[in-house]
């Protein structure tokens, strides 16, 4: 072996590894970014009992949690109130001045608006305006046909009059359809990568296509052909990084039909062992928003359900969206003594029928509602009619332990193995005679990474 | 998580990041795919920090989610973009360094298959033992030793120089 070349290999990545910028405080975007994982997971049980399924607010990016803090607002210029006016008509005085004298106007609560961006692309004419009266502001995307004047255009809101971009990131907003995609941030921003919607090879595998928009002064006004209500994403560029991907946020309003209640019912009521209805609507809800449908939209069974050792409700369903692949969905439901619930949602595709009738097992992580010092790591095996079947949890060729699978066909194992540790052992699902009839793994991929929410990009 | 945790966790974060992004572009090759991979790997620590914590080394376990995230994204063929109109890349800040054999390593480098890549960067980069290696990767020592020296002998080939194993053969 040529030392050599092991030697160009440690100087190799030792340079590479220089080109790696520091970050002055890393945790603020790690941080949002857990948060983010955790309201995705995070589903609203209590929110089924609404019938109109709200899917997400149009606030934009950036602008979440930002409430306004002590200070005048001349202190607060710093942020998106600062950003240069931009825009085809930014030197239009009619249109400016029409326009903040309307959106006074609409806005009574306001004493000053900002125009922070007005454009006529010939086929629509969008403006971002602020009003801000004392320490409250509310800004909002103005949108109408070319040549519209302000009286014309509809307005959609964009943050309320208690939050403020005091230090904001672009402003991404979305008209829905196919109108336009607006994306404004501060002129630094040279650039904006869009991706309309997740898409799937032959094999199924998802994957992304990226457009790459050149911003003009730091805004983009773009169609986005073949945008998908909660799978449209954007990375912006400020400087020489691009930022993480951004969902852009939408409202969609629509009504499941009256039959979907029950129909989720009935369907709960076919599954072995008990499936929680409320539970079933918002995994059903949770997985039509991440494609911009309701609930009733959704071809689904539920196939079992049961309670776990530690309090937690796990369910089996397979789901079908319309036009992608379907999907064998387990769902454990965690209920916090505030009656609040979070969601671990795991999926994998279905290859043929008969996927969903064979065992699968996974880690539910039973240690979320429990105390510190009692936090165990279970192993779960759901063996589809299998009351009473042996089921064996191998280790690396030794077998570890055995249990038997309780009426509804769930076997558990807690053998105080990280959850690692464990998603390195098998199951083995035993007949009678002592022969292997299923084997297989415990580690599953989380359901957003299956639907292609995490397909990096 | 309690408040005690979730500030042990904050202060690994932003004293571990660097290190952590470092690897990650080494194991990627871009630097928007590593920032996203290691915040999804802290994403993945922090919801189990509490257990991690208690460990001697939580780097160590971090550092595992990393690498087999890294892994097991390609194992699944889930490294997808496809980019129809890309900017191209800023320049290098070192004019010369299209010159360098290091680009040329570097550029065979991205062609290994990730675990491969992985092995090597732990091994070259992380300076780990192999046995160290193999716990990371959760495989065996011999898997280290083989991925390590078919790897060695791919850079070879794209270097244009004798594989060791060709020498050996002889």
């Amino acid at each position: 072996m040529s030392p050599n070349l092991e030697d160009e290999l440690r100087a190799t990545f030792s340079a590479r590894a220089e080109s790696v910028p520091t970050a002055p405080d890393p945790y603020p975007a790690t941080a949002r970014r857990i948060a983010r994982a955790r309201r995705r997971r995070r589903a609203s049980v209590a929110g089924a009992l609404a019938v109109t399924a709200v899917l997400a607010v149009g606030v934009p990016a950036g602008l979440h949690g930002l409430a306004v803090r002590d200070g005048s607002l001349s202190a607060r210029h710093g942020g998106a109130l600062s950003w240069p006016l931009r825009g085809s008509l930014a030197h239009d005085r009619a249109f400016l001045g029409a326009l903040r004298e309307e959106a006074l106007r609409r806005d009574h609560s306001g004493d000053m608006a900002y125009v922070l961006y007005a454009h006529d692309d010939g086929r629509h004419r969008v403006a971002v305006v602020v009003t801000v009266r004392g320490r409250s502001a509310r800004g909002s995307v103005w949108l109408g046909a070319s040549g519209d004047g302000p009286r014309a255009m509809k307005d959609n809101s964009l943050f309320g009059d208690d939050s403020l971009p005091l230090d904001p990131e672009p402003i991404v907003w979305f008209a829905g359809g196919t109108g336009p995609l607006l994306v404004l941030g501060p002129p630094t921003m040279t650039d904006v990568k869009v991706s309309p919607a997740i898409a799937h090879r032959e094999d199924g595998t998802p994957y992304r296509e990226v457009r790459t928009v050149r911003a003009d002064q730091g805004a983009v006004l773009t169609d986005v052909p073949g945008a998908r209500l909660g799978q449209l994403s954007v990375k912006f560029r400020i400087g020489a990084r691009y930022s993480e991907a951004q969902d852009v946020p939408y409202t969609l309003s629509r009504n499941n039909s009256p039959a979907y209640w029950p129909a989720v019912g009935k369907a709960v009521a076919q599954a072995a062992g008990h499936v929680d209805a409320e539970q079933a609507r918002g995994l059903l809800d949770g997985t039509a928003g991440y494609f911009g449908l309701t609930g009733d939209q959704l071809t689904y069974r539920f196939w079992w359900g049961d309670r776990l050792p530690g309090g937690v409700d796990a369910l089996v369903a397979t789901i079908r969206v319309p036009s992608e692949p379907e999907i064998r969905v387990i769902q454990d439901t965690y209920r916090f003594k505030d009656g609040t619930t979070d969601q671990e949602r795991y999926a994998v595709r279905v290859r043929d029928a008969a996927d969903a009738q064979r065992p699968i097992g996974w880690t539910p992580a039973v240690d979320k509602p429990l105390p510190e010092d009692q936090k165990p790591t279970l192993g779960a095996v759901y063996v589809p009619n299998g009351a009473g079947v042996r089921v064996e949890l191998w280790n690396h060729g030794t077998m570890m332990m055995a249990a038997r699978a309780g009426a509804t066909g769930l076997a558990t194992f807690s053998p105080r193995l990280s959850t690692e540790e464990l998603h390195g052992c098998e199951y083995h699902v035993v007949d009678g005679a002592g022969k292997i009839v299923a084997r297989g793994g415990f580690g599953q991929p989380d359901l957003d990474f299956t639907l292609g929410r995490n397909v990096p990009w | 998580m309690n408040a005690e945790a979730e500030e042990q966790f904050r202060e690994f974060v932003t004293a571990r990041w660097h290190a952590l992004l470092r690897t990650a572009y080494l194991l990627t090759g871009d630097h928007g795919q590593a920032e996203d991979l290691v915040q999804t790997a802290l994403v993945r620590a922090h919801r189990h920090w509490t257990r991690i914590r208690r460990s001697d080394a939580p780097e160590v376990y971090v550092r595992r989610i990393l690498v087999n995230l890294n892994n097991s994204r390609w194992r699944r063929k889930r490294v997808a973009e496809q980019v129809t109109d890309v900017l191209p890349e800023p320049p290098s800040a070192d004019p010369h360094a299209a010159y360098d054999v290091r680009d040329e390593l570097w550029s065979a480098v991205l062609t290994l298959p990730p675990r491969m890549r992985s092995i090597l960067v732990l091994r070259y980069f992380e300076d780990l033992p192999e046995a160290e290696v193999a716990r990371v990767l959760d495989c065996s020592l011999g898997t280290v030793k083989s991925q390590t020296s078919r790897g060695l002998d791919r850079l070879r080939v794209a270097l244009k120089r004798e594989p060791e194993t060709a020498r050996r053969d002889r």
